[in-house]
């Protein structure tokens, strides 16, 4: 996403405007994407970005480096998102895919998967909320997993560093999140429900 | 060996992929177990072609940046966010 060189990076520990600029510039479109697949509300998605940039603007000067300035600001965002879903629903918690319910997933014929156009159906519209619809179905962190990796392109090992969690929870979330999202593409493609031609 | 000239690109490409996951090297004999059997496997070809199809479409599916964000999130910044409204 954004790579600083040292010089950028003292500079931005000393708060130069042009840098916190170029920060700012290179990083909201991921960070907005996450956040916003995570609370799926806009005003919510830009006050947790705003909160995620507050926190940078505040702590910036304590950063070590120890991790790359995005990988940090990932990190960040995740935790203010997953924070803000908290609030919005305080009973409902954090939730996780139990084994007896991925295990129920069957799978589907997949003729329909071999004859669907990728490019033809991302012109319809309906096609792209049944897409966001199933991604919702993700429970949180097994969503946050998959849109870090296959839609933010991030590395495992990025992966683990934002979530905390291990190489293998990660792994194992990644690969239910795909799996589920693969079981649904192809029942709703199977059960005749659009039109091929896009 | 066997099949080494018969599995696609895109195939060798996804077994890679398999593999990193589990974090194995593609030349490791776990590895060369499974494109060994991808290569005589329409079912598993078909439906790794398929995971990859999946991921292909969500890839696509990023959500835009509203109008005027970047721009709101600068003047945040640009004098410090004691200065914002959270």
């Amino acid at each position: 996403m954004l790579k600083l060189t040292d010089d950028q990076l003292a500079l931005a520990i000393k708060l130069d405007p042009a840098t916190i600029s170029l920060i700012v510039k290179k990083t909201t479109g991921p960070l907005y994407n996450l956040i916003f697949q995570m609370v799926r509300n806009r005003e919510d998605a830009e006050d947790v970005l705003q909160e995620t940039y507050i926190k940078m603007y505040n702590n910036l000067s304590g950063f070590r480096g120890e991790s790359s300035l995005p990988t940090w600001l990932y990190r960040v965002a995740t935790n203010a998102a997953l924070e803000k879903l908290r609030k919005i629903s305080p009973d409902r918690g954090i939730r996780d895919f139990q084994d007896e319910e991925f295990q129920e997933i069957t799978i589907n014929d997949r003729r329909a998967l071999d004859e669907f156009n990728p490019e033809r159906m991302m012109m319809n519209e309906e096609f792209k909320t049944v897409l966001n619809t199933y991604l919702q179905e993700l429970p949180e962190k097994t969503r946050l997993v998959f849109v870090l990796r296959d839609q933010e392109n991030l590395s495992l090992e990025e992966i683990v560093m934002i979530t905390g969690d291990s190489d293998w929870s990660v792994k194992g979330r990644l690969k239910r999140a795909r799996s589920f999202l693969r079981e649904k593409l192809a029942g709703y493609l199977t059960e005749g429900k659009v039109n091929y031609e896009g | 060996m066997k099949g080494k000239d018969i599995i696609s690109p895109q195939c060798k490409k996804i077994v890679y992929e398999i593999c990193e996951r589990m974090g194995e090297d593609m030349t490791s004999p776990h590895c060369r177990e499974i494109m060994h059997h991808i290569e005589d496997c329409p079912e598993c070809k078909a439906y790794l072609e398929s995971l990859k199809k999946t991921v292909h479409v969500y890839r696509k599916t990023r959500e835009e940046i509203p109008a005027g964000l970047e721009e709101r999130m600068m003047e945040l910044l640009k004098h410090g966010p004691g200065h914002a409204t959270p």
